[in-house]
């Protein structure tokens, strides 16, 4: 679509308009593909994507197959962002490959993914990729107890104070508080040992995860007999419904197990609880997928590190070597991205009470907490410091910072500087204990001159003199 | 330049076609010089010649001619033994060879560059990854040092020189000294003429160029001149009394303790020759001024140097020399107190007095050893009474090559002819057993044993061998040359009491056997009418000087031969023959390392085989995690650990070192036996040592005992890192078929795979994550397989195993999840 003079220039406006900061939310970027599946109506979704663009997200719509899609194109990066709701696709273009995803992930591409209990097995095994096992196919999450009288069982109500997970800043906290949220035709998973993998929602107590249809007893004594598969393969709060994911380089992949909870039907609408009876509530969807897309699109819990210093006390100059026992002063300064209630975003200083600072050479020899240094912080940034003594151990050591908290960016640096021993001019000279030895030369060069003086004034020629003084 | 060696070694040896006019008209004074020597008349009386000699030349021309003619040869000599040693300069260039002159090569740049007080405090960081080394505490600095100052005086002379040529050249300079003092040390021995075939001899025995040719920039290329110097020095004093001579000998000893190790040798040897000397019952003034002005001010100047500081004081090695040293003063007072009062018994008294003295305090020597104040013996010398014992107890010294004992045929190849003559001159030097013969004796004894033991000694008996093999040379060419025909009538009492010239003992035997009064014929023997034997006519001189003057013909062309063959080779740069017999230059090594210089990050660690951290460092500069200097036995294990376990164990020991880079040597595509997987079990045993439970030996043999890498080798072998980093791809070279080792001599099965180590590439031109995606190539390979770099791959950004990514890569698609599967391992949430 574009050469790369294009895009090295799209780049470059993308860049601009970021410092101008008059559009742009996102810490990294504005540009979306949205990949739609054939049965997804995109229509069905416009307030999804008005909200979107309304918060200076550019979309690009695209099919699963269409090869025009390319995420990357001579080693730049065509789109910042990526929704996927192609839960059922078979297959892929080329450009859309689980491969090119998952490598353009790594180089930065935030992913949405949405879904729905009709998986197909490419996305599963992709899935797996990430350690996420997603119930078999047609099994849904189903909720007999907690859902609007109007709907079926497949459209369960979530309440947040029981399904949604406070995990830092994914979720607003008029989220974590707000109305209940529709989770239509969902299919849930489990989360494996992964991490970088946090649960944003999950089933509630009378959820569980099962095909949905009406079994009568005879059926189920059928289906029993012929080992098929159990009723429900995963019940209450075991049942994922959405995760987040956070990689090593804070690029942020979320799934909902529900692609469909972000149409229309219920974005800003009401919804009916089921007890008590013919209350109805704004629905919690729309904010719960401003709060997520905000997340995942890097515009909530994004912190930065703005720069980190070492110096040894009194000085400023940065070195590349300290003496054992030095004291040494090492100084970092955050910045957190946020967004202005009047829509431009821009970097404020993070304060967080528990950062701490490591010296490590091989372990850390050092371990102690950063505290906010207020004279060198400042609205846009916060700056913590730390005064130590170097540990009596040379070597090459590094300051090490990581902070890794979920919802936010991993705070992760290290800079190596290497700890030497005294030189030879910078021992103590006199010394107590060096007495004795000091005090022996001394007398023995004493001893030596008197010996000389009275050798010459004794005579060489008085042989007994010689003999005395041998 | 290969005629003009040959040239230039006929040199040296037409020059000792001049000895014997040298050592005839040396032999002369030498025996007037000798006491108890009436031997005034024989001058005087017309003696019958073997041949004419040019009578009408005055004493002060011959003496002159002769003392012109030595230094020329000497000068000769010096000039031979460093064009000798130019070989590698010429067959391959002007080059640091092997690996710790790298490392010396680097600390005199340090030194020259930045200036004296920033060597003598340099911290390496780069060294020893990331523990650092303190460089300046930890070498001697004696080379270096020695370097600089010749490149200052040059720069001084306004004769501005690399500092690479002045380490290049350093040894073969050092050589040309070494002759000279081995010249003076053997004339102290015996005569002038010795002295001359001595120097020769050093000037070219392979055993010593071994160790010094150009760009063998080691401390043993200056320690051998320092040796000798030191000897010389010693001697001298020893046989002057001087207090002077033993400070020259300190002092040069205080250089040789900044320059080498193996001073130590120095260090035993002086008090040794005392204390036999002593037991000889021939204490001396002369031995105690001058042992104590040695061992004063030698003891003072080798505590400067920082890496020995109080060893001195503190450890084992050095007690005999404090002994012997305390000895003297007992012996010395006892002496004088023995002149001043007479009666035996108190002089019985007195003996006892010194033995219980010396018993005294060898017991407290005991007890202090013991209690810990002084450090006992360490294991490297050990190692030197019990060969097996670095074997079981320190494998890093048993790994080294020159740390093996020394095969037989290695004396023969290293000293040639010269082993031969080596017992004939102990054998003169017993019957002529002064105090400086006990030197060489002793010498003698404890370098055998030395050099039999470790290879590395070699460098240590080749200096006797060559003054002692120089001394019987010569007593056989003099004996063979001297004109003067035994006269029959000769009183025999007066010759045989002569313990000097035992040719005409023995000709005076068969004279007087002989009829006196037969006129004698030209020839004798076989020639001749008589039929006994004797030095008399031309034939036999002939017969022996032509035959003597033959083995010094080989022995030149053996010396060349070996020089250019085996010891002129760079080993960073290797020679082989073409098809067609022309040379082909394999020169991987800098291939590789250069790569690394040019492309990779100035802060990339590289871990390597401690064998080639010196040239990473030197070469590539970049930091390496262990290096020749093996000083931290667990940090080469940590290094042995990841290169002998599985990837899974070995990836997190290579990410808490940082390492970016691994690199190692394989051979099995050349033919270059010295690589990685025949060092393979030392890496193995050194790691069992700190590890046993988690690296055992047996495990990389097959169940018959094999050492194999092919179809048999064992699952542990095959899922090493080590094994997979040699044969990575290597069937590919073999279109997927059964690959063969040409250094082993098996066949390497396919299927090597590595998930963790391989080639980092970005995809995205911005460099900012750590988002490089892996690609199935190692980072490098050099043209002959020999060096092969792997780069470390980062964690996951996902969080997954390398195994899964690779899994993954390949287009493998994930059937089961790895721990969400089944439904019940529910993380849990933070």
């Amino acid at each position: 679509m574009y050469g790369p003079k294009w895009s090295s220039l799209s780049a470059l406006f993308t860049l601009v308009s970021s410092l101008s900061s008059v559009n742009a939310r996102s810490a990294t970027g504005d540009r979306v593909l949205v990949v739609l599946e054939p049965k997804v109506v995109k229509e069905d979704y416009s307030k999804f994507w008005s909200s979107l663009e309304k918060r200076g997200f550019e979309l690009t719509f695209k099919g699963p197959k269409d090869e025009s899609a390319v995420l990357q194109r001579y080693g730049e990066a065509l789109y910042d962002h990526l929704i996927m709701f192609t839960p059922s696709v078979k297959s892929y273009a080329n450009g859309l490959s689980p491969k090119e995803v998952i490598s353009a992930q790594f180089a930065g591409l935030n992913t949405l993914y949405l879904l729905s209990s009709n998986i197909s097995e490419i996305n599963r095994d992709t899935f797996r990729e990430y350690d996420l096992e997603f119930a078999e196919r047609d099994y849904t999450y189903l909720d007999a107890f907690s859902h609007s009288p109007g709907s079926s069982l497949a459209a369960p109500l979530l309440y947040p104070q029981s399904s949604l997970i406070k995990s830092g800043a994914v979720l607003s906290a008029s989220t974590l508080t707000g109305g209940p949220i529709v989770f239509p035709g969902s299919t849930s998973f489990t989360l494996g040992q992964n991490p970088f993998l946090v649960e944003v929602a999950h089933g509630s107590k009378t959820g569980y995860v099962g095909e949905n249809r009406l079994v009568d007893a005879d059926e189920a004594e059928v289906e029993a007999g012929l080992g098929k598969r159990d009723a429900a393969s995963t019940t209450g709060k075991k049942a994922g419904l959405v995760a987040a994911m956070q990689t090593r380089d804070n690029v942020r992949i979320g799934f909902v197990a529900s692609g469909s909870m972000f149409s229309d039907e219920w974005w800003g609408t009401e919804v009916e609880l089921s007890s008590p009876k013919n209350v109805a509530v704004p629905s919690g969807n729309a904010a719960f997928a401003e709060d997520l897309t905000k997340w995942i699109f890097q515009e909530t819990g994004v912190v930065k590190v703005i720069s980190t210093t070492h110096h040894r006390k009194g000085e400023l100059e940065q070195r590349e070597s300290y003496r054992i026992k030095d004291d040494l002063t090492f100084s970092i300064s955050l910045a957190e991205h946020v967004t202005l209630p009047d829509g431009t975003s821009s970097w404020q200083g993070f304060e967080t009470p528990d950062l701490q600072l490591e010296f490590t050479m091989l372990d850390p020899h050092i371990r102690t907490s950063l505290s906010v240094d207020p004279a060198r912080s400042d609205s846009k940034q916060t700056t913590y410091s730390k005064t130590f003594k170097a540990p009596d151990r040379h070597g090459v050591f590094k300051f090490v910072v990581e902070y890794w908290r979920s919802g936010y960016s991993y705070i992760s640096t290290s800079d190596t500087a290497s700890v030497v021993p005294f030189r030879h001019d910078e021992y103590p000279r006199f010394i107590l204990g060096a007495w004795p030895f000091y005090s022996s030369a001394i007398s023995m060069s004493a001893a030596f001159l008197l010996f000389c003086g009275l050798w010459v004034a004794v005579g060489e020629g008085d042989r007994k003199g010689k003999k005395k003084a041998e | 330049m290969a005629p003009k060696t040959p040239r230039v070694a006929t040199d040296s040896s037409s020059s000792r076609d001049n000895d014997p006019v040298s050592s005839l008209n040396a032999s002369i004074p030498s025996i007037s010089d000798a006491p108890n020597q009436p031997n005034g008349d024989s001058v005087q009386q017309p003696r019958k010649l073997a041949y004419p000699l040019p009578a009408q030349i005055s004493h002060s021309l011959l003496t002159n001619t002769e003392s012109f003619l030595r230094l020329v040869t000497l000068l000769l000599i010096s000039a031979a033994a460093i064009g000798s040693r130019l070989f590698a300069v010429i067959r391959f260039e002007s080059v640091i060879h092997e690996f710790d002159p790298w490392f010396n090569y680097r600390a005199s740049k340090v030194l020259v560059n930045d200036g004296f007080y920033e060597f003598w405090n340099w911290f390496d960081p780069t060294a020893w990854y990331p523990l650092g080394r303190v460089v300046g505490g930890t070498i001697y600095p004696g080379l270096m040092v020695t370097s600089g100052l010749i490149w200052n005086a040059l720069r001084w002379m306004n004769m501005p020189v690399d500092i690479r040529n002045v380490c290049v050249m350093l040894a073969p300079g050092f050589a040309g000294l070494t002759a000279i003092a081995t010249y003076l040390f053997t004339t102290e021995m015996s005569t002038p003429s010795a002295g001359l075939l001595a120097a020769a001899f050093i000037g070219i025995a392979p055993g010593y160029i071994s160790r010094s040719v150009a760009g063998s920039y080691d401390n043993e290329a200056i320690a051998i001149f320092l040796l000798m110097s030191t000897f010389y020095f010693w001697i001298r004093a020893l046989k002057l009394g001087s207090a002077f001579w033993g400070m020259l000998a300190a002092l040069f000893y205080g250089w040789m303790v900044a320059a080498w190790g193996g001073y130590v040798f120095i260090t035993n040897m002086i008090p040794l020759h005392a204390f036999v000397l002593i037991l000889m019952g021939r204490f001396t003034q002369r031995l105690y001024l001058s042992y104590s002005s040695w061992y004063i001010i030698g003891t003072i100047c080798s505590m400067q140097v920082p890496f020995v500081g109080f060893l001195p004081l503190r450890t084992s090695e050095h007690m005999a020399a404090l002994g012997v040293f305390g000895l003297l003063q007992l012996v010395s007072f006892v002496e004088i107190v023995r002149r001043l009062v007479p009666g035996k018994q108190f002089q019985l008294l007195l003996r006892g007095f010194v033995v219980l003295a010396f018993v005294a305090s060898f017991t407290v020597l005991v007890a202090l050893t013991f209690s810990g104040w002084i450090a006992p013996w360490t294991g490297r010398f050990y190692s030197l009474w019990d060969t097996g014992y670095a074997k079981i107890h320190i494998p890093i010294i048993a790994s080294v090559s020159e740390h093996q004992p020394t095969a037989w045929p290695s004396f023969f190849f290293d000293l040639g002819m010269l082993i031969f003559f080596f017992p004939a001159g102990l054998y003169w030097c017993f019957k002529d057993m002064r105090d400086e013969q006990v030197f060489i004796i002793i010498y003698a004894v404890l370098s055998s044993y030395f050099a039999g033991v470790m290879v590395r000694l070699m460098l240590v008996i080749t200096p006797v061998v060559c003054v002692s093999a120089a001394i019987a040379y010569s007593k056989i060419l003099e004996t063979y040359i001297d004109p003067i025909i035994p006269q029959e009538d000769t009183d025999m009492d007066s010759t045989t009491t002569d313990g000097h010239s035992t040719p005409s003992k023995k000709a005076s035997k068969k004279a007087a056997a002989a009829a006196s009064n037969k006129p004698r014929s030209l020839f004798t023997g076989l020639l001749g009418k008589r039929s006994s034997f004797g030095v008399y006519g031309l034939d036999t001189r002939i017969i022996m000087v032509g035959t003597l003057s033959y083995f010094l013909f080989l022995w030149v062309h053996h010396c060349t031969f070996v020089t250019q063959t085996a010891y002129s080779s760079p080993s960073v740069v290797l020679a082989s023959r073409n098809a067609d017999g022309s040379q082909a230059i394999i020169d991987d090594f800098r291939e590789a390392y250069y790569w690394l210089r040019q492309n990779t990050e100035k802060d990339a660690v590289v871990m390597s085989w401690w064998d080639y951290g010196y040239q990473i460092a030197g070469m590539a500069d970049r930091p390496t995690l262990v290096d020749n200097n093996t000083w931290n036995n667990t940090h080469i294990a940590t290094v042995g650990k990841a290169m002998s376990s599985n990837e899974d164990v070995a990836y997190p020991i290579l990410r808490k070192h940082d390492v970016d880079y691994v690199l190692v040597i394989f051979g099995g595509l050349l033919g270059y036996s010295g690589d990685d997987i025949n060092k393979f079990l030392w890496m193995v045993r050194i790691a069992q040592g700190v590890w046993p439970d988690e690296v055992q030996e047996p495990n990389y043999f097959t169940p018959r005992g094999e050492y194999a890498v092919g179809e048999r080798a064992t699952s542990t072998m095959k899922n090493s890192l080590m094994y997979k980093m040699s044969y990575y791809r290597f069937t590919e070279l073999y279109g997927g078929q059964p690959a063969q080792d040409r250094v082993r001599g098996q066949r390497i099965p396919p299927g090597v795979t590595l998930d963790t180590l391989g080639k980092l590439f970005s995809k995205l031109k911005k460099q900012a994550l750590s988002s490089d995606t892996l690609s199935p190539d190692e980072a490098f390979t050099s043209e002959n397989w020999i060096v092969r770099i792997y780069q470390v791959k980062k964690e996951d950004p996902l969080g997954r195993d390398h195994k899964a990514v690779s899994a993954f890569e390949s287009g493998k698609r994930l059937k089961k999840s790895r721990s969400a599967a089944g439904g019940g391992s529910k993380k849990k949430t933070v």
